[in-house]
């Protein structure tokens, strides 16, 4: 009995909250909105949270560092504006595959200049980030506004639009999850460790899931691709390199780092460098959605992806988190969003109950972190 | 005791204090007087600043034996309100000033003069000039603090103290951070309060201060009173003796021969730095070589820059560099960062683990590898393997004790941390090995590993430079010892000549 106690307790439950919290939510929307299940209904979820989980990616290094960064909602709506002025006025509209990849390379440029801008501030002035990006909120989003005197600039060509509202074929979609699923549990079953199993399971249901939701529909969307593709790199870069280990040791302790002969400056830029070509892909696939390049796109996705980092148990403090908890966070907000619209919630309300189901995840968190020491 | 006691007197009696079952004061006594001052000294960590947490309530009633009397009355605080509303205050070491307040609101923090919640500006000012005043200090009370110079603010602090009726008045290391000038004026404003009839006490390693200020002096080792010296019959030699004359225990290791015509590895020439934006100096003239293989010592009181000095060293000094010169084998270098410094082949193991050394959330692995890290990678990966094997490697023979490299680190006793901080430079294989206070707030047991660890790498070769406070660290496991005195080199022993009575006469001399 003792044993149990003594097992059950040392359980990290903190990182099961968001996990459990979001299968609740999901079997309650599934039993109770029969629209919630379908696979359109899934595919759509999926493509919805994915421009919130890219951005969260690159919140979650940035947060880990114990910075912040404020501006990258009106960042996305300058690099939107920016894309489709270039789409619309250039006339690179008319002039196919190479007049996108020309549009889209402005947009771009524009968002990694504004998180190259940042970074220098940041790292080299030593300015905080809170201000530099609050600076960059307003500025951002005014000067979006004045390049499009506030309309939305569109419509946009089709190509310039497939980040946005692409799909991989049903028949590409089954081969590429169905290798992805079997490399992945050969790797786990190759390399072993510590809860091998409960991974490779993971892995196992979460293509089945997907398997079934996307062939069932039209295959994959490309801003999901997209979305997976940051998110395993991101995971890539913090768990498996040097620059990942530069990030938490800069987070935990930043003096420390700097004797053990880190560049703490380069590693900050760089961060915020690699923010902006996040926001950048956001943009794209942001203004491929609606077909526009709207100045007021992208309004509180900052809070948004701070909340699906904090969600995920990261800390604010900085050196401490996983970007694994920053998807599940992102997957429960949106989650959350989509079930409560299906079940006729008003919009104000459901920012009411947003807000406060943040507020209680992470409160959860802390009490059980308080536990654990 | 009591007997002959004059007003306004108080006396610490028979005070023990045990912090889980570790003695830290077993009967203590002493006794303050008004109008005089009681100086009080010792090593680090012989109980000075425990005793006067009892005096000045931080340990209550009841946390600790024996009796506190004021006047011949006992009394019991039950925290620091108790004794400041009895008239004991001290000041500590670091000052605890509202920067961006003025100097009359620092002074009656505790309880400003107010009607109906507003604080009556004039009322206040007036009350902290009178204070100021009858201090003899002349500093307008209007003025900002964080305009003030140091010694200023150590001045106001002590003003502080005035702003309720005062008896005892603690003031402990006050001149660590102060320039000659200010420590003059400092010893005024104390000549001046004793004359008030205030009693103080006086804690200071600087025996110069204690024999310019003290009536009476009361020497603590090992948390024990060891000897009472008043005016007549005390010298600056027998309270050096009172103070270090305990027998070295068995936790070093046995004395090694030392060839001082060994190689030179280290050469620093003329080294000067000054702060940044100021004239004051940091660094003067510091001039020494190290052998290769050596452990060098380097003692000091505090404040004399010793820390300074190795933070030069190493890059990172916060402050400009005037003149000097670094060789190593012979060949002149200046690092201008960590990451030079490490590159030439220095490693720092820093004064303050949990503040500049560990990474308290990540494992011990990760802290281990940290500045080896760079060269483990391919492709950007990590080469897992290799990262595994080595801190394995360091972790075995450094005795490490931890349940997985894997464990957090902050889960680690203080010893064991100190090893994995000193298996990551070991891992980075520096030519010379900087260490600052290397057994702080570790036990005995892990203390003497860590000394026959020290022997062990020099005896293979590398070469160590030791920064610390304790005497007899410095005196047991140095091949040669500099001292330092604010700021520049007070002296240099060789091996015979090392003992603790002459480092701490060239310390403080």
């Amino acid at each position: 009995m003792l044993k149990l106690q003594t097992s059950l307790s040392s359980i990290n439950w903190s990182r099961w909250v968001p996990i459990i919290t979001l299968l609740i939510l999901a079997v309650g929307f599934s039993l109770t909105e029969e629209a919630f299940r379908s696979d359109q209904n899934l595919t759509n979820l999926a493509r919805q949270i994915s421009v919130n989980c890219i951005l969260a990616c690159g919140m979650t290094m940035i947060i880990l560092i114990g910075s912040i960064d404020l501006s990258i909602g009106s960042v996305l709506a300058l690099g939107a504006v920016v894309g489709a002025l270039l789409q619309q006025r250039m006339g690179f509209m008319n002039s196919g595959v190479l007049g996108a990849l020309a549009s889209a390379a402005g947009a771009f440029s524009v968002c990694v200049l504004i998180g190259s801008f940042t970074g220098f501030m940041v790292s080299r002035f030593k300015i905080p980030s809170f201000v530099v990006t609050l600076g960059l909120l307003v500025m951002a989003r005014g000067a979006a506004l004045i390049l499009t005197d506030g309309s939305r600039i569109g419509p946009l060509s089709d190509s310039y639009r497939w980040l946005g509202t692409g799909f991989l074929s049903k028949e590409y979609s089954l081969f590429l999850i169905l290798f992805l699923a079997v490399s992945l549990v050969a790797h786990g079953v190759w390399k072993g460790g510590r809860g091998k199993w409960l991974r490779i399971l993971t892995i196992i249901l979460i293509s089945g899931l997907s398997l079934s939701v996307f062939y069932g529909y039209q295959g994959i969307p490309v801003p999901v691709l997209a979305m997976a593709a940051v998110f395993a790199m991101t995971y890539f870069l913090l768990e498996k390199t040097v620059f990942g280990r530069y990030i938490y040791a800069i987070g935990g302790n930043p003096e420390a780092a700097r004797l053990c002969g880190i560049r703490v400056p380069t590693v900050v830029f760089s961060i915020y460098a690699i923010m902006g070509l996040l926001i950048g892909l956001s943009a794209m696939i942001e203004s491929g959605r609606i077909d526009a390049g709207d100045p007021n796109a992208g309004n509180l996705y900052e809070l948004d992806a701070i909340a699906a980092v904090v969600i995920g148990g990261t800390s604010l403090q900085g050196g401490v988190g996983r970007v694994t908890g920053t998807i599940l966070g992102s997957i429960l907000i949106g989650t959350l969003n989509n079930g409560m619209s299906l079940m006729n919630i008003e919009t104000n309300r459901q920012m009411v109950i947003k807000g406060a189901i943040i507020i209680f995840a992470v409160w959860i968190d802390v009490v059980s972190k308080r536990k654990g020491r | 005791m009591t007997a002959n006691s004059e007003a306004s007197t108080v006396e610490l009696v028979h005070i023990s204090k045990y912090f889980s079952g570790v003695r830290a004061l077993e009967d203590v006594s002493l006794q303050a007087s008004a109008g005089k001052c009681l100086g009080l000294v010792g090593e680090n960590g012989a109980g000075k600043s425990t005793l006067m947490k009892i005096l000045s309530g931080v340990w209550p009633a009841g946390s600790f034996q024996g009796e506190i009397r004021i006047n011949g009355v006992s009394k019991e605080f039950v925290g620091p309100k108790n004794a400041l509303d009895a008239g004991i205050s001290i000041i500590h070491q670091e000052l605890s000033l509202f920067e961006e307040l003025s100097i009359a609101e620092n002074i009656f923090m505790r309880d400003l003069p107010s009607r109906h919640g507003v604080v009556s500006r004039a009322a206040l000012d007036e009350q902290a000039a009178k204070i100021l005043e009858r201090l003899q200090v002349t500093l307008d009370p209007q003025e900002y603090v964080r305009n003030l110079s140091v010694g200023e603010k150590q001045l106001v602090e002590i003003a502080r103290a005035f702003s309720k009726p005062l008896k005892v008045l603690i003031l402990d290391e006050p001149t660590s951070a102060l320039t000659d000038q200010e420590i003059l004026s400092l010893y005024r404003l104390v000549d001046e309060i004793k004359r008030q009839g205030v009693a103080c006490i006086y804690i200071s390693h600087k025996l110069d201060e204690i024999e310019r200020l003290c009536e009476q002096v009361t020497v603590l080792r090992d948390g024990q009173t060891v000897a009472h010296f008043s005016s007549v019959e005390r010298t600056t030699e027998n309270i050096i003796e009172a103070m270090v004359g305990r027998k070295i225990e068995n936790v070093f290791p046995p004395k090694r021969p030392f060839d001082p015509n060994r190689k030179t590895l280290l050469e620093v020439r003329n080294l000067s730095f000054k702060q940044k934006h100021s004239t004051q100096s940091l660094l003067k003239n510091v001039s020494f070589d190290v052998k290769e293989g050596e452990i060098f010592g380097i003692s000091g009181l505090m404040g004399s820059r010793r820390t300074e000095l190795l933070l030069a060293l190493f890059g990172s000094l916060q402050g400009e560099r005037i003149s000097g010169e670094i060789f190593l084998e012979g060949k002149p270098i200046s690092p201008s960062s960590p990451e030079e410094a490490i590159q030439c082949g220095f490693g720092l193991v820093t004064e303050d683990r949990k503040v500049s050394g560990l990474l308290l959330d990540r494992s011990v692995k990760e802290n281990l590898s940290l500045p080896i890290l760079r060269h483990l990678s391919k492709f950007l990966k990590i080469k897992e393997k290799q990262e595994v094997d080595l801190v394995e490697y360091y972790s075995k023979i450094l005795r490490i004790k931890t349940p997985s490299l894997d464990t957090l680190i902050r889960n680690l006793s203080g010893g064991n941390q100190q090893k994995v901080i000193i298996g990551r430079w070991l891992s980075s294989k520096p030519k010379i090995l900087l260490l600052d206070e290397p057994t702080r707030g570790i036990d005995v047991m892990a203390k003497a590993e860590i000394y026959f660890l020290m022997r062990e790498l020099v005896d293979q070769g590398l070469t160590l430079i030791l920064v610390s406070s304790e005497l007899p660290e410095v005196v047991s496991l140095s091949d040669r010892v500099l001292i330092m005195r604010a700021g520049s080199v007070a002296g240099i022993l060789d091996r015979d000549q090392i003992s603790q009575k002459q480092i701490m006469e060239k310390a403080v001399a």
